[in-house]
């Protein structure tokens, strides 16, 4: 008796989750889509002509897909420059502050030493630094050292912001790999630079990775210093160009949103495959016995 | 001998790591804020060879200024409505996405909404551009559901104009705090819920006795983070309304570029930025007593 | 082969005195066992043998160098780590090769020494895999398998088996000592596990906040403690420490009294602490006609007994002997009631005394 009134209840209650789960997923679904879709509504555009961007009743999917978009940008050098100096200055910020931040979260993760608190709050602390506050000094530095509408200049420039993150970041996950793997190392005779990078690297990986990806994002996507300190269509990176095209093209819309895409594909992907990483985490068996 | 001077050689070491990024930090800082206090000192810095020393006229023209006190006022209305937003917003989603689905739902979710986070502030305001356009999509919804009779022009009403500015920002800034709440999320031990879920707690109750107290540093330092970073926005702004229309969303960022690139008044915007260093200093002290405590 | 010499050695964390001067003596082949409550040093200690802690004062040497301020790949040690620290990233072949790549060895002899060794432990198979594809005890023998291919002339352990769990504990127990007598190497072990240093040691030193308490084989540390601290450290359950009065009939707990002959050198009415192993507290009816006789033992107290535990093949048998709970022992077929009072024989002649103020043993 007492075993089917138990077993009428468990059913009851997993019609009930099912329904609440039915219920979550109609809610994520919905919710996602509205976040969403002014990127769906950036992708249609770019694939209907101008004469339809405000046709009504507005349409996600148009009747035929308008490449003319992509094809204008695709096939005009000036886009190509923008896409270059973009991948330049953000491959060459992101090596650098990779190195010269992992080498400094080394160093806060692994030793104590005098004013190591009072460093660390510094880097923290250069992260809050307005860069708006910035931007007039720096114009006049750039400029005075021969910088200005250079992409060495906008390397300097994003260095400064990426490498508070890529310290903050490598820090946190040199934290999370256990000491013993660096006295294991010092025993079997690695050096502290050897320990580094023999041993630490290879197990700090997907935080090596997600650090990376976030630096070019952030070396990506910078407007403001890109738009100050470069003046020549030669040296503009993809922001930029994009804004460039507002006034340039009026009111493109195919063309701009093509190039809105196409500059903002590399970050989409890079995006993707990191996710994987930054769920995989440190998690994976190994690092902790 | 050799004793010592490999115990020098040891304690050397972590500098020797730091070095490189310590002194870009610092010489890339320092000197830049060091300037941008000297030129709001001067007249005429930048434009002209051998600017004139004049204390802190600079700073009494400033403060004098109505358009000064309009473009704060703004960007206290910006700053307050933005981060009230990204933190609804956020922490909603954040609530939703980490409710009982199956794990790669929840992956596919998660990854979905970080998105708006990632474009570049162009691309975003380009968007929404086209979207608040008075032929566009979001007019079009607003009449069919019978809400307005006329299209509204979203970006060019000094009346609207700050609405859809904040509706922007809560767009793209929400991520950074869904994210966060989500990795904090995973922080609260599962007893807890067990425990509260015993004592007979309902969902609500589970939220503001469990999940809320348990998250409440991080909910602060994020939402610090989130406020001294929207107060010094630039692009956002600038590249959805300009500041207008007229002045109607100017902010200090942009008071501080238009000074400067548009007006060529190189004393001016430094003072207008060293005013948004101070401010944002004062918030940043308060991050760091929370930072430091877990240092 | 290496003997050890550890001279008067001070570890200060700034103001704080870790260490109080160690010394410590181990002859080449010696297994040395460090055992200890948690923060009595022992770790420190060894982690200054290795050099992975600075030398504040004394000296360490091993063989005939002194190896104070020598990188730890310089001391020719191999350490195997509490939580093996094996490399997640690399296959257990390159974790056992590594040192030996660092030290640029040409590759047909490491390839020979890494094989053998795995032969030695069973890990042939395994080469292969990563770390996180083992289970425990496999990472354990991985992680001194990386001690062994380096021929190393001193072994250091540093409470290798903490992370397993008991059955495999006792295993991998036998499995040192087997490698032990097989190498010969000389070995300084960590632990906080007394039954590890009993079975392992051949030389047991116990450490107390910083100072070394009492060094020996593992017969005279058990039976021959030097303090309280010792005495109650060792055995499990740990010894009865009661404080009593010596009378002139023998020894008074509390109201309750034991008779005995007055244990030598003490003279009645002097406060001792009194030191007996469960093993030596017997219920009256277990003696046997010439345990009665002997007159180390006492006349059986009677006691009220407040629980009995079963262990199997013995009883625990708590008790209360004046204000104190004490406990003693029994056949594990015995039947013995709770909450009656029972009479309980104690072997004085397995009693040890200490001093209350200097709680070091009066002999």
């Amino acid at each position: 008796m007492a075993d089917v009134a138990t077993q009428g209840r468990t059913i009851n209650e997993d019609r009930q989750r099912r329904w609440r789960q039915a219920g979550i997923y109609i809610a994520l679904t919905v919710v996602t889509f509205i976040m969403v879709f002014p990127i769906l509504w950036m992708i249609s555009v770019s694939l209907k002509p101008t004469t339809e961007t405000f046709s009504l009743p507005p349409r996600l999917l148009p009747d035929s897909f308008h490449w003319g978009g992509y094809a204008k940008v695709l096939t005009d050098p000036k886009f190509r420059t923008f896409l270059i100096n973009s991948y330049v200055v953000g491959l060459a910020v992101t090596a650098l502050s990779l190195v010269i931040g992992t080498l400094a979260a080394f160093g806060f993760s692994r030793y104590r030493f005098f004013g190591d608190r009072v460093a660390k709050l510094f880097v923290i602390t250069t992260q809050m630094v307005p860069t708006i506050t910035l931007l007039i000094p720096y114009f006049g530095v750039i400029v005075f050292l021969g910088l200005y509408d250079t992409l060495w200049g906008l390397i300097l420039t994003y260095l400064t912001f990426a490498l508070p993150y890529s310290i903050v970041m490598m820090n946190g996950y040199l934290d999370t790999i256990p000491k013993d793997f660096d006295e294991a190392a010092t025993i079997d005779g690695c050096t502290p630079l050897g320990v580094l990078v023999r041993v630490l690297l290879p197990v700090a990986l997907p935080g090596i990775i997600s650090t990376a990806v976030y630096t070019f994002l952030l070396a990506w996507n910078e407007f403001l210093f890109a738009l100050a300190l470069t003046r020549s269509m030669d040296m503009r990176t993809v922001p930029v160009g994009i804004s460039m095209m507002v006034g340039e093209f009026g009111l493109k819309w195919d063309k701009m949103m093509a190039f809105s895409v196409i500059g903002s594909l590399p970050v989409l992907i890079l995006f993707m495959l990191v996710q994987r990483f930054v769920v995989g985490g440190l998690s994976a068996g190994g690092v902790k016995g | 001998m050799t004793s010592t001077i490999r115990q020098m050689t040891t304690k050397g070491t972590p500098y020797f790591f730091l070095l490189p990024g310590l002194v870009i930090l610092g010489a890339l800082l320092s000197v830049p804020l060091y300037k941008v206090v000297e030129y709001s000192l001067y007249d005429n810095v930048i434009v002209e060879r051998n600017p004139t020393y004049v204390g802190l006229a600079n700073y009494q023209t400033l403060l004098t200024d109505p358009g000064y006190w309009s473009a704060g006022l703004n960007t206290l209305l910006f700053t307050v409505g933005s981060v009230l937003g990204h933190m609804v917003v956020g922490i909603g989603l954040a609530l939703l996405v980490n409710a009982d689905i199956a794990p790669r739902a929840r992956t596919f979710f998660r990854s979905m909404l970080v998105l708006p986070w990632i474009f570049t502030a162009v691309v975003v305001a380009l968007n929404w551009q086209l979207l608040l356009n008075p032929f566009g999509l979001i007019n079009y919804i607003l009449q069919w559901m019978g809400l307005t009779t006329e299209p509204l022009d979203w970006l060019g009403d000094p009346n609207l104009a700050m609405w859809s500015l904040l509706l922007i920002s809560t767009w793209r800034g929400y991520p950074f705090i869904m994210v966060s709440f989500l990795s904090g999320l995973q922080t609260v031990p599962r007893e807890l819920y067990e425990a509260a879920e015993i004592d007979g707690a309902g969902f609500w109750s589970k939220f503001w006795h469990v999940t809320l107290p348990q998250l409440k540093p991080v909910i602060y330092g994020v939402a610090l983070l989130d406020l001294i970073w929207t107060f010094q926005l630039f692009p956002l702004v600038w590249l959805s309304t300009g500041g207008g229309p007229g002045r109607a969303t100017e902010v200090l960022s942009t008071l501080t570029f238009r000074l400067a690139f548009v007006d060529f008044q190189f004393s001016q915007a430094a003072t207008v930025a060293v005013s948004i260093l101070i401010i944002s200093a004062a918030f940043t002290l308060l991050y760091l007593r929370n930072e430091a405590r877990r240092l | 082969m290496s003997r050890i010499e550890i001279r008067n050695l001070v570890k200060m964390y700034g103001a704080h005195q870790a260490l109080h001067g160690i010394d410590i003596s181990i002859q080449p082949g010696e297994f040395c066992v460090l055992v200890g409550p948690s923060g009595c040093g022992k770790s420190t200690t060894l982690r200054m043998v290795a050099g992975l802690e600075t030398i504040s004062g004394g000296e360490v040497s091993i063989g005939d160098r002194v190896v104070n301020g020598l990188r730890p790949k310089e001391r020719g040690i191999a350490m195997v780590f509490q939580n093996y620290a094996l490399y997640p990233s690399k296959t257990v072949y390159n974790n056992m090769a590594f040192s030996l790549q660092l030290s640029r060895m040409p590759k047909p002899e490491i390839e020979r020494r890494v094989r053998e060794v795995a032969e030695i432990l069973e890990l042939t198979p395994l080469l292969d895999r990563k770390p996180g594809a083992l289970s425990g005890g496999q990472r354990q023998r991985v992680a001194m398998g990386r001690a062994i291919v380096r021929d190393p002339k001193v072994f250091l352990f540093d409470e290798p088996l903490s992370n397993l769990d008991a059955k495999l504990r006792g295993q991998m127990r036998a499995e040192i000592k087997r490698l032990h007598q097989r190498l010969e190497n000389t070995i300084i072990y960590v632990t906080h596990d007394q039954v590890e240093a009993m079975t392992l040691a051949d030389r047991i030193v116990i450490m107390r906040d910083g100072r070394i308490e009492q060094q020996g084989t593992p017969d005279e540390i058990f039976h021959d403690p030097d303090t309280v601290f010792v005495a109650g450290f060792m055995g499990s359950p740990p010894m009865n420490l009661v404080d009593c009065m010596v009378t002139p009939d023998g020894l008074k707990l509390g109201d309750s009294e034991i008779t005995c002959a007055t244990p030598n050198g003490l003279r009645a009415g002097e406060r001792v602490i009194c030191g007996i192993r469960p093993d030596d507290i017997r219920p009256a009816s277990d003696m046997t006609a010439d345990m009665t006789a002997d007159t180390a033992h006492s006349a059986p107290i009677t006691v009220p007994i407040n629980l009995i535990e079963q262990l199997g093949t013995e009883k625990l048998v708590h008790f209360s002997a004046g204000d104190h709970e004490m406990i003693g022992k029994t056949g594990g077929r015995v039947t013995m009631a709770e909450g009656a009072p029972h009479p309980m024989s104690f072997d004085m002649k397995h009693a040890y005394f200490f001093d209350p103020k200097s709680e070091k043993r009066i002999r």
